[in-house]
């Protein structure tokens, strides 16, 4: 058995010298060996909490939370950029869903498969109805549907809007909501890549003879481009 | 799937969506979090660090760091239950070594010993399904263990204590400490990897 792992489970049983855990928290940030070891012994030691046990925190040490983000909250509105605020739909709205769905898609998606993109698509009254994640290593888009409503005689449309050049092309029409994973080609990939959000509308069977969206719009979303970085503290 | 096994997805599914909404500046969804975990991360500190208001002042510092890192949480490397134990439990290590109060905790605590008890005996009071799978595993292996390295990694895990806490404690040198560790671990590894495989 490697040196690693005893080294992890000593980091996690918090026995390491603090030269020791000095160095092992500096190779953490390249090794990845290491860093998976970590998480196993995280993962195991865990069990030995009991999370029926419980010391109800003192008052004042949510209000102490509050303050303590609320300042730091304020800090990030200052920074924002200016794009942000004309956003439709609301970011914070929107992207009150967005991570949430990597769960859900987890159940059906590879574990290993790093998301890249997720937009998760929500009505005027701030719902989501669709919720997209796209790995680009595979370019595939796993769909999460809430509560779409479809007439027999439709389908629906995926669209991006693009950043660059504001214009708004299809991705994907979509007969049913059984549909839960895309492939993208190689351009439909560029235009994720590319788009501010993604839109989804109701169109005539076999999608929109246009090639632009109905006014039956369903249902619309920021693309967020996901930190892949992965800290465990 | 068994029934305690939906729960728990359930349960991640529930931390990790409060997590994730984090990640987007909801201040209400760290406040849920808080409430509902919170209790349970202050006793995880507490344990190590031995105060109230230390523990507190850990899960101060705990949550302010949840709602800063939600953003690069990874369900596939960790549980929300996990991610956010290990940020309190790493918070309240750092914070024992700078206390330097070691030396006062390692002293018999009646309540500490009764809580290893607990945890050595298959019946202890968590009755939580969900870590009840990971549990029965760990415990398992626990037990090919000997007495004393099972309670070195319970001491350590648990209560925070180092290695020459530990060696004080049980009469021993911190390299025999550090040799318990390391063979505890390799054994202790083996056993989960071969019961996740045949579970698998």
């Amino acid at each position: 058995m490697s040196e690693s792992n005893s080294n992890a489970f000593e980091f996690v049983l918090g026995t390491l010298s603090p030269e020791e855990r000095s160095e092992f928290i500096a190779r953490l940030e390249t090794d990845t060996q290491l860093a998976e070891e970590t998480s196993f012994w995280e993962g195991q030691l865990i069990s030995l909490n009991n999370t029926e046990e419980t010391l109800p925190p003192r008052p004042k040490t949510w209000q102490a939370i509050e303050t303590s983000i609320n300042q730091s909250t304020g800090a990030e509105k200052k920074e924002k950029p200016g794009w942000l605020g004309w956003l439709p739909w609301g970011l914070s709205l929107v992207m009150s869903f967005a991570l949430v769905v990597v769960l859900n898609l987890a159940t059906f998606r590879s574990a290993d498969a790093p998301v890249d993109y997720v937009a998760v698509l929500t009505d005027e009254n701030g719902a989501a109805k669709l919720t997209a994640v796209t790995e680009g290593g595979a370019h595939n888009m796993w769909l999460q549907w809430d509560d779409v409503q479809l007439d027999k005689e439709k389908d629906l449309q995926i669209w991006a809007l693009s950043k660059s050049d504001h214009q708004i092309r299809s991705i994907a029409v979509i007969s049913n909501q059984e549909i839960r994973n895309l492939k993208l080609s190689k351009a439909h990939w560029r235009l994720i890549k590319d788009a501010d959000s993604l839109i989804l509308t109701v169109e005539d069977k076999g999608g929109s003879v246009l090639d632009e969206p109905s006014e039956m719009i369903v249902a619309k979303g920021v693309c967020v481009r996901l930190n892949h970085k992965d800290k465990t503290s | 799937m068994p029934q305690k096994e939906l729960y728990q997805v359930d349960k991640d599914e529930h931390y990790f969506n409060l997590i994730a909404r984090c990640a987007i500046r909801d201040q209400k969804a760290l406040e849920q979090l808080y409430q509902e975990l919170g209790p349970y991360l202050n006793k995880v500190a507490f344990n190590i660090v031995r105060s109230e208001d230390l523990s507190n002042d850990v899960l101060q510092e705990g949550f302010i760091q949840i709602w800063h890192n939600a953003g690069e949480y990874r369900i596939d490397k960790s549980k929300p239950i996990t991610w956010m134990t290990s940020i309190i439990r790493y918070r309240a290590l750092d914070r024992l070594a700078k206390e330097k109060k070691h030396s006062d905790k390692i002293e018999a605590n009646t309540d500490e010993e009764d809580q290893l008890d607990n945890i050595a005996s298959d019946d202890r009071p968590d009755k939580s399904a969900m870590q009840s799978q990971d549990l029965k595993i760990l415990l398992e292996c626990m037990e090919t263990l000997n007495d004393r390295t099972k309670e070195t990694i319970r001491m350590a895990y648990l209560h925070g204590h180092t290695r020459d806490d530990i060696a004080a404690k049980l009469n021993a040198s911190a390299n025999t400490v550090k040799s318990w560790l390391k063979r505890g671990s390799e054994r202790l590894k083996s056993c989960i990897q071969s019961k996740l495989g045949v579970q698998a």
